[in-house]
This record gives structure tokens, sequence and C-alpha cells, in this order.
């Protein structure tokens, strides 16, 4: 995007520069947010909604929410991590949504961990020895598969970990949750889905 | 930490690299005599590396432009329905609005295949069927033969909303307003591609944006191409004195300022900090 007129707004200005220059009253500010950052909430929305027309609704509501509200957003956490939060409180929303229409995009969304695992291997045949270096394609397909019927509070941390590289401290500050929490859910997540993908394959 | 249930427990938080370093050698030290715990390293490695493989999906182009069609949206309700009784009131209208049409629907099938008695003729509703009030009423009467479906009615839409002119102010409506053409100008360039590129330009500085092209009809008066941009209606007098200082328009072009009365309309529509639509006909140069 170009800036002619406002030519001093490099490309470099800092989330913080740029919010301070929205509260000063450039609007222009904030279209630099949603255009440095949406590709990352549409993102994440994806990964937990996987449907693509609800994490672009979920992911630009974010940003109107944002607008919104950034008056009472005071910096005590990066933007970023205050944007997954809507981000994320949107996707819950939009789950609660589904369920009330009784729309299954997740299997298991109310399904324990313990039946979780057991999952039927219905693609069994499709085996592989475990590769550590080269992850088939198949193999990925079968994630994304996978991660739809992993119930949503261990979706969230492992999208936010293992897509969005954000640390324990950054999830914990995102989901206003205790490190030990996420932790102990990230660890449980994978465990599941590992014994998922593992079900599958062998 | 010592059996391979709680060291496969604390494999996660290993390979995050968000272990104590002690715990990690713990971790280490077991790894090395374990093939079981290496087996379930592996495949933890092996899913952490398939979720870098997950395809990069990168929204649709205009997400931007929804995103402040949105806001915009947004504003032109949200300034009328800020306080909490507002709200309630915003949804008991929404609700009662819904009811309205629900009758309104009724009304048009009925008129189609009466079910009520055969009195009740299909007059008024063929003739005002824009009047709300009309229609419903009408419904009324036509129902009347049928108590139950009447009642059912009733219990639908409290009768001081029948009619009222508040249900139909739906936020569409708001949202048709606000892509109203408040103003219009006209500029002057050689080259409309260079034009528009500028324009756009500037139209981005005082956040707002060109709304998707419509051909115009290329008629005698040297109409050539018209540009709508959408920006927010205080930033309405920034932008012409923009679009001025490039030589785009012409203080004689500017005309009568229409700022103000754009304002007032907006103000009229409860869109204080709304978004409006200018239209910009592009010419070539007067000399």
């Amino acid at each position: 995007m170009e800036r002619v007129l406002n030519s001093d707004a490099g490309t470099t200005a800092s989330d913080q520069e740029l919010l301070r220059r929205f509260r000063g009253g450039d609007e222009s500010a904030f279209d630099d947010l949603v255009l440095r950052h949406q590709q990352r909430a549409f993102n994440v929305a994806f990964q937990l909604l996987r449907d693509h027309e609800d994490a672009t609704e979920v992911a630009q509501d974010a940003f109107v929410r944002a607008y919104r509200n950034l008056n009472s957003f005071h910096g005590d956490c990066e933007f970023t991590t205050w944007l997954h939060r809507i981000v994320v409180n949107l996707a819950h929303n939009k789950h609660r949504w589904w369920k009330r229409r009784g729309k299954q995009a997740s299997v298991s969304l109310d399904a324990s961990l313990e039946s979780f695992g057991t999952v039927d291997a219905q693609m069994a045949g499709a085996s592989a020895a475990p590769d550590l270096q080269a992850v088939k394609a198949e193999f990925v397909e079968l994630l994304s598969q996978k991660i739809k019927e992993l119930p949503l509070r261990f979706r969230e941390v492992i999208v936010l970990r293992n897509v969005e590289d954000l640390s324990y401290e950054e999830i914990a500050a995102v989901l206003k949750c205790s490190v030990g929490t996420v932790k102990s859910r990230l660890a449980r997540g994978r465990e599941a889905l590992r014994k998922s993908m593992r079900a599958v394959e062998s | 930490m010592n059996n391979c249930a709680e060291i496969q427990a604390a494999l996660s938080a290993y390979i995050d690299n968000e272990l104590t370093s002690l715990a990690r050698g713990k971790i280490q030290q077991h790894l090395e005599q374990c093939e079981d715990c290496r087996q379930h390293l592996s495949e933890l490695n092996r899913l952490a590396t398939a979720f870098k493989a997950l395809p990069k999906l990168t929204p649709a182009p205009g997400f931007l432009a929804d995103v402040r069609r949105k806001i915009a949206g947004a504003n032109t309700t949200a300034k009328h329905w800020t306080d909490h009784t507002s709200r309630v009131l915003w949804w008991k209208i929404s609700l009662e609005t819904l009811a309205a049409v629900g009758i309104f629907l009724l009304v048009i099938r009925f008129a189609h295949f009466p079910v009520g008695k055969p009195a009740a003729e299909n007059t008024a509703t063929s003739a005002k069927p824009a009047s709300g009030a009309v229609a419903v009423s009408d419904a009324k009467s036509r129902l009347a033969g049928n108590e139950q479906m009447a009642s059912s009615v009733e219990k639908l839409a409290p009768k001081r909303l029948i009619g009222g002119t508040r249900a139909p102010v739906v936020e569409s409506e708001l949202k048709a307003k606000s892509n109203r053409i408040s103003d219009a100008l006209v500029i002057r360039a050689k080259d409309f591609a260079v034009a528009e590129q500028q324009v756009q330009e500037i139209a981005r500085a005082v956040s707002g944006q060109i709304l998707p092209r419509r051909v115009s009809p290329g008629k005698s008066n040297g109409f050539t191409e018209v540009l709508h941009v959408e920006l927010p209606v205080e930033n309405l007098d920034l932008f012409k004195s923009r679009l001025e200082s490039a030589r785009l328009l012409s203080a004689a072009d500017a005309g009568q300022p229409a700022t103000a009365a754009a304002q007032s309309e907006a103000g009229r529509l409860g869109m204080a900090g709304g978004r409006i639509v200018v239209r910009i006909q592009v010419l070539p140069p007067a000399d």
C-alpha cells in the first residue's frame, strides 16, 4: 500500500506507534494494523473453526471489536496478544452458535479426551513408517482432519503454540489462564492428537 | 520423574523448550536408554513438523474494506443504541420487527390463498402493499374468520407496535442510507487511470476508499468516468482540500460547500462519525 501523503509512516512502525497514531485521530493507522495482522487473525480463526467463511467473519469481527474497544486497551499486553484473545473468544462464540443450531463441525465438541483417543481406523491401510524428517502430504492432510475432532480448549492451545509460535506465557495471557494450565492442556491435547493419528495410520 | 509415563507427559514441554535445565537433563538421560520414549518423542516432533506444513491461508482480498464497512455499519446503529435501556429497546424492537415481518408474510400468503371467511376480500393489500399499518390491519380483518390464527398473531405482535413507525427502522435501512451519495464533485484530469490512482491515495490518507467501480454510460456531455469514494463524514473537508492540493479539484469546481449539507444529512440519519459516499465525476481538463 502506497502512502504518499503520510510518507512519515514507514512500513516499520510498531504496533504501539500505530495505536498511538490511531488514538491521535489517524484512521489510516488502523488500516495498517488490519493489513499487518489480517493473515494472522484469519489463520488462527481458520485453524480453530476449520471453515473458511466463518473464519473470515470471525477475523473481521475481531478487528471491528478491536476498533471499537481500542480505548479500553491499555497496552498491558502486546496488541497481538489482545487480538488473539478477541479472535479466540469470537471463535468460542461461533462454536456455541453452531452448537445451538446443531451444526456438527466438530465431531467431539463435547466428547471427552478419553473417548477421543479411541478413533476408529477408517483410514487404516495408509500406513507409513514414522519418519522424523519428512512429513508426507497425507500426514498433513490427516492432521488437518484430526484437529477438527479435538475439543476446542485443546485445539486453541495447540494452534497458538504450533501454528502461531507463541510462548507458554503468551498463550496464558491470551487465554487468561495459568502457564501450568497451558502446559497441561498442550500435553494432553498433543497426546490425544498423537494417539488418534497413530490409530489411523497403523 | 522416573517412569516412562511421567517422562512422556513431560515431552510436550520438552519439545517446546519450556522445562528447567534440571528436568531437561533428566529427560535426556532417560531418552538415551529408552527406546519407547524416543519413539514417543519422534512422534511428537513429527506432529510439530506437520503443523508447520499446514497451508498458510490468506484472507480474501477486500478483507480490510469489509472490516471498514462493518465498522461503518456498526457505528450508525451503535450511536443510537449506546446506553443499556436503548439496547433493550433495540432488542425488543428487533423482535417486534420480526413479528411484523412475519405478519406481513402472512398477509401475502392469505392474499393469495385466503383461508378465512371469503368475505374478507383482497382489496387493501393489493392497493397499498407498502403501508405496514394498512396491510397489517387488513391482515387482521382477513384473519378474523380464523380465531386461532388471529389470536396467535396477537401474541406474536403486540397491538401497540402494529403499524408503528419505529419498527421498520432496521439496520439494513440505516446501512442503505449510509451508502447514499452525500456529496458530488467534479475533478479534472488528462488520464482517468492516473486520476483514479491519485484519488485512491488521497482517499486512503483520509481513511476512505474507492468503492468498486461502476462503468458509466458515455454520454455526449463529455462525461467520461465516475468514481465513488466512501469516507468518514468528518474527513470530507480534508479530502477536498487534498484533492485541491493535488490540483485535481479546482476551487471553482468545488462549487457550493456541499459539506454542510452532507454533514447535516449525516446528522439527520444519526450518522455522526459515520461514513458517506462522494460521487466524483472525472472530466478532461477545462482548457
